[in-house]
């Protein structure tokens, strides 16, 4: 596995996490599930995060995605503190600068493959010709499907689509948080080995965060999540 | 290009869901239909008593009128004194047409003043010229009218008069379009109409229109003093906007506006559970949109805008249906209404203003229903709409929320409620009807832990664990359901306002008509309106009578006019045998001791209206104005009446005589031992010089008259209570629509088809269960306001409210019965998937 981090030293990372709590109210119960995590990503660094279910892989990522807030500690992006940021400028910088990909795919089911790439596209304030998003759609196999709602895919479709919506997004961070949950084996291998080799392309930053042990492979770096705190893995 | 791909998403998302889009639509359809059915029907009737007292008396301002009609000669009296009054003379009387049909024949004197020329020019728009009234037996009918008789210009009209038949010409048409009461009438020159009502020297009033070239339009106060005086006794001035016979009338328009500002609120709500219930079912949607990079106000301009659109669509339609509703309910409304009135007119006034306001209305009511639920929605993160909304709801600390509200809230209402301006405590109504939408959910959750205690405690629930289902899912799902239990909570309680008011109307007015004809036979001098009559009754007649072994008492009366703080009433000076007393309710005073007082002719009783308006009460004194100068009376006791809004005062008749020794004997009261033989009675030749009435037959007609009224408020419940069944059928079954994944869980547990529905059945009870509790308190409090706040405060008497536990329980049973209905459908559609 490479280690994209020696080869950026000189670089500032593009995320910073230090010291983040996060603790969750259940049945009357403080339960923590983040306690002092900290976490550099540096850019165009593709990294694996692994751990047991309920450990707090998917609170880690949508603190992360500005989507949720920690009780306690810093989240630097590109120099700006995502803790502290206001919902507006959160919602901007996901628009611009955070790329989401989840296992259940969030595409918009009343929307067409094209409209959903439009969608993303108007909302971010790119220009994009129609040819592009066709060649991106091709890329991943999914030509003369692009008039299509997405419950006319399959799951690995689906997927699909929405790694291109992420890709066309151009963001500096791209956070999957089991994105072959929802598919089977060979969907999935076919799935991330394009996701993987789209994103080296762009020279984008991944965190990954999956169960699935073969995945690791694909990846510069294996984090492991565990009572709260990263470890190499 | 996002906004359009968001409308392009949102509706394909309804389009997808056809049942959710008419639900939705249909909520707000049913809003703006109640709304615009209660105002349009309410103000077309309005609108006809208008043209009644303003068009015909072309801007009068005080009418001159007498029982029995006014003399000629006081008319040409009053048109030579200095004052030179401008007294338009009017006859009126009903003529018929060859099929039967009734219309009323007005003889206006178009030579009299200039502003009724005018306005006789303005009406006669539809054919023909003013100056053509003036020709021998030339008379005006409505367009309408005369299109339905099919009679052209030049045509010959036969019509049955008081002096028989008599063939007219027609001599123009009415614009009956602009002044729809013509449409009833024939119009014709004074002179002729004289002569054809067979009372050649009795006009039927006299027309005040306002003084010409006064900057203020109104009469001084001093010059209709002036001008009172110069009228000869039982001849009365009387502002047009008041006029006598539309009491009742006015008090049902009261009634009904009320009514329309609670089906507005009703209407409202009806539309926040529409949009509460759209927005819970597409989170999963929004949620899409949101993580996609949508911002939370993007989001809610969105959801506004699209409230709009779907407001403009459901409001046409609920425009037109109103419009449907309102045209059934008006012909209820002017057969009340024909009680009070000559002729009534069932015709719908709706014009583009009427079309825009009600448009208006219907996407203001619905953005302002849809805003709060938006913006709750719009603020929450996407991770938040991820969630199931009740785990989404459970993160806001409601009871602190409810609780303040309800401290804050509670003083306010009744603060506002037991203000003097009407304006205040409509307010105050609708903030109780807020405060016991805040009470549903802690109810229900209430009701449903008792419950599940109840059915764990008696062991039923180890055996039928489906019982404690019921209760536990209908809290797991109230954030779905509560739009709902408003909704039926405030037309149950509307509907038991109404009962509850209708039943205190009742009590009172036949208390009253008791009260006011509490004898069996009324005897009265021979045309004892007649213009000019000055002779009363003698008291040998008097002797006579007592002297008859049928008669158990006699009862005199007379009366005479007073102005008090410048009220104009009547003074009556009465005989009050015991048989007369115990019909008499008091609001203030010992009915029991009393009358010890009033006999003895130092004492005096006065009507509640007249007690609010001089703010006297029982113990107080009242100073009469008589011959001898300023006389202080001590107020004995105030008694409800209905039969004016200034009010009257009661005297012992021998003291009236001693007062107004002057004054003739107006009547007598005739008790009878035996009140069955009364026709027989007043068949007696010793009756025979006299005007005889009977009580019987007038409490009757009286009564009858009084159901007329409330035909409406019959008509208007059953709409309000049609309307929360079709708004509860929807939300339950947007609610099944929503629970399916789960329902097909329970189906492959095991259960059965009957059970599912039975699980839905038991939901819909229990929420109205909860909803018909808090409609019973709301109710009964709205009756109360109704029926002594606002009556007190609109008309200056109060109608006694009294608390009927049965009303209630028929309240709560009415729910219960909307609630089976409107889960049948939806559990039958469960039994059938």
């Amino acid at each position: 596995m490479m280690n994209a981090t020696t080869a950026s030293t000189q670089q500032r990372p593009l995320l910073q996490a230090h010291g983040l709590v996060k603790t969750y109210l259940a049945h009357g119960v403080q339960q923590s599930v983040l306690s002092g995590l900290d976490l550099t990503l540096e850019a165009g660094e593709i990294v694996v995060l692994q751990g047991p279910s309920g450990e707090g892989k998917s609170t880690l990522l949508n603190l992360l995605a500005g989507l949720d807030r920690p009780d306690a500690g810093e989240i630097w992006l590109k120099g700006e503190d995502l803790a502290q940021a206001a919902e507006a400028r959160l919602c901007q910088l996901r628009r611009q600068s955070i790329g989401l990909v989840f296992q259940f795919f969030n595409l918009v089911p009343t929307l067409t493959v094209t409209e959903n790439l439009q969608l993303t596209l108007s909302l971010c304030q790119r220009v994009t010709h129609q040819a592009e998003i066709a060649t991106l759609l091709a890329q991943v196999g999914l030509t003369g499907k692009a008039a299509m709602f997405p419950q006319q895919l399959s799951g690995g479709e689906q997927q699909r689509v929405a790694i291109v919506r992420t890709l066309l997004q151009q963001p500096a961070l791209i956070l999957a948080d089991e994105p072959t949950g929802n598919l089977d084996r060979n969907n999935a291998e076919r799935v991330m080995a394009l996701f993987v080799e789209q994103v080296r392309q762009r020279q984008g930053t991944l965190l990954l965060a999956t169960h699935d042990v073969s995945l690791t492979a694909l990846a510069d770096r294996c984090l492991r999540l565990e009572n709260g705190r990263l470890r190499d893995d | 290009m996002t906004s359009r791909l968001l409308l392009r998403a949102s509706l394909r998302s309804l389009y997808q869901q056809p049942l959710q889009l008419c639900m939705l639509l249909a909520g707000i359809m049913l809003g703006i239909a109640v709304v615009t059915a209660m105002q349009l029907s309410t103000q077309s009737a309005r609108l006809s008593y208008q043209y009644a007292s303003q068009q015909l008396a072309s801007g009068a301002r005080y009418q001159i009128r007498s029982a029995g009609g006014i003399a000629a000669s006081v008319y040409a009296r009053l048109k030579r004194a200095p004052e030179q009054w401008p007294l338009l003379p009017v006859v009126e009387f009903p003529v018929q047409l060859p099929g039967g049909e009734q219309l009323q024949l007005t003889g206006l004197d178009f030579l009299a003043e200039q502003q009724l020329r005018t306005a006789g020019q303005r009406v006669f728009s539809g054919g023909g010229s003013w100056n053509a009234t003036l020709l021998q037996s030339a008379v005006w009918l409505g367009e309408s009218t005369a299109q339905q008789l099919g009679l052209m210009l030049g045509d010959q009209l036969t019509l049955t008069t008081p002096v028989g038949e008599r063939s007219l010409k027609l001599a123009g048409t009415l614009d009956d379009r602009t002044q729809p009461l013509l449409a009833q009438r024939i119009l014709m020159d004074m002179g002729q109409a004289l002569a054809l009502s067979n009372q050649p020297e009795v006009l039927s009033y006299l027309l005040l229109p306002p003084p010409q070239g006064s900057a203020i339009a109104r009469w001084p106060e001093v010059m209709l003093q002036k001008l009172r005086s110069q009228l000869p006794p039982d001849t009365h001035l009387q502002p047009l906007e008041n006029p006598q016979p539309a009491r009742l009338g006015d008090a049902l328009y009261f009634n009904l506006n009320a009514m329309a500002l609670l089906a507005l609120l009703l209407g409202t709500l009806i539309v926040l559970s529409a949009v509460w219930l759209s927005l819970l079912q597409r989170r999963p949607l929004f949620a899409a949109l949101r993580l996609a990079g949508v911002s939370g106000r993007q989001l809610y301009g969105f959801l506004l805008l699209e409230t709009l659109v779907l407001a403009g669509l459901a409001s046409a339609a609920g425009l037109a249906l109103g419009v449907v509703i309102a045209d059934q309910l008006l012909p209820l409304l002017v057969q009340s209404q024909a009680a009070f009135t000559a002729p009534p007119l069932a015709r719908l006034s709706l014009n583009w203003g009427d079309i825009i306001r009600f448009g208006l209305l219907g996407c203001g009511s619905a953005l302002l229903a849809a805003a709060w639920p938006c913006w709750q929605l719009a603020r929450q993160s996407p991770l938040a709409l991820q969630a199931a909304p009740v785990a989404a709801l459970n993160e806001v600390k409601r009871p602190l929320v409810l609780r303040g509200a309800v401290l804050v809230l509670m003083p306010l209402a009744i603060v506002l409620v037991m203000q003097s301006q009407l304006l205040a405590v409509y307010l105050g109504t609708g903030l109780l009807a807020l405060l016991a939408a805040l009470l549903t959910t802690p109810l229900l959750q209430g009701l449903a832990a008792v419950c599940v205690v109840l059915i764990q405690r008696s062991g039923v629930g180890a055996r039928h664990p489906l019982l404690l289902m019921v209760p536990r899912d209908c809290l797991r799902q109230q954030v779905y359901s509560k739009g709902v239990m408003w909704v039926l909570m405030l037309a149950l309680s509307v509907s038991l306002a109404v009962t509850g008011m209708t039943d205190s109307f009742h009590t009172a007015f036949q208390g009253w008509i008791g009260q006011r004809l509490n004898a069996q036979v009324y005897t009265s001098p021979p045309d004892r309106d007649a213009p000019g009559q000055k002779a009363g009754l003698s008291t040998m007649l008097v002797e006579q009578l007592l002297t008859d072994p049928q008669v158990k008492a006699v009862a005199r009366r007379a009366r005479q006019p007073l102005t008090l703080a410048g009220l104009s009433l009547f003074i009556y000076g009465v005989d009050f045998p015991p048989a007369a007393r115990t019909a008499y309710q008091f609001r203030q005073g010992d009915s029991e001791t009393l009358w010890q007082g009033f006999q003895s002719g130092s004492e005096v009783l006065i009507s509640e209206p007249l007690a609010n308006h001089l703010q006297l009460g029982r113990g107080d004194y009242l100073s009469l104005p008589l011959v001898s100068g300023e006389q202080s009376f001590k107020i004995a006791g105030v008694y409800y009446d209905y039969g004016s809004y200034q009010g009257q005062v009661l005297i012992s008749y021998p003291a009236f005589q001693r007062h107004w020794p002057e004054v003739p004997l107006g009547g007598i009261r005739l008790y009878l031992h035996n009140p069955d033989q009364a026709e027989s009675f007043a068949r007696q030749p010793v009756l025979k010089p006299y005007e005889v009435r009977l009580a019987g037959p007038i409490i009757r007609r009286s009564e009858q008259l009084f159901e007329q009224t409330f035909l409406i408020t019959d008509a208007l419940q059953l709409l309000l209570l049609v309307v929360a069944l079709v708004a509860m059928v929807s939300n339950l079954l947007a609610l099944q629509l929503h629970r399916q994944p789960e329902l097909q869980r329970y189906r492959a547990l095991g259960l059965s088809r009957a059970m599912r529905a039975g699980l839905l059945m038991g939901q819909a009870l229990l929420l109205a269960f909860s909803a018909g509790l808090l409609a019973w308190l709301l109710g009964e409090l709205m009756a109360w306001l109704l029926a002594e706040r606002v009556q007190l405060l609109a008309f200056g008497w109060t109608v006694p409210w009294q608390f009927a536990p049965e009303r209630g329980l028929i309240a709560l049973l009415l729910g219960l019965i909307v609630a089976l209905l409107a889960a049948l459908y939806p559990a039958f559609k469960e039994v059938k998937s």
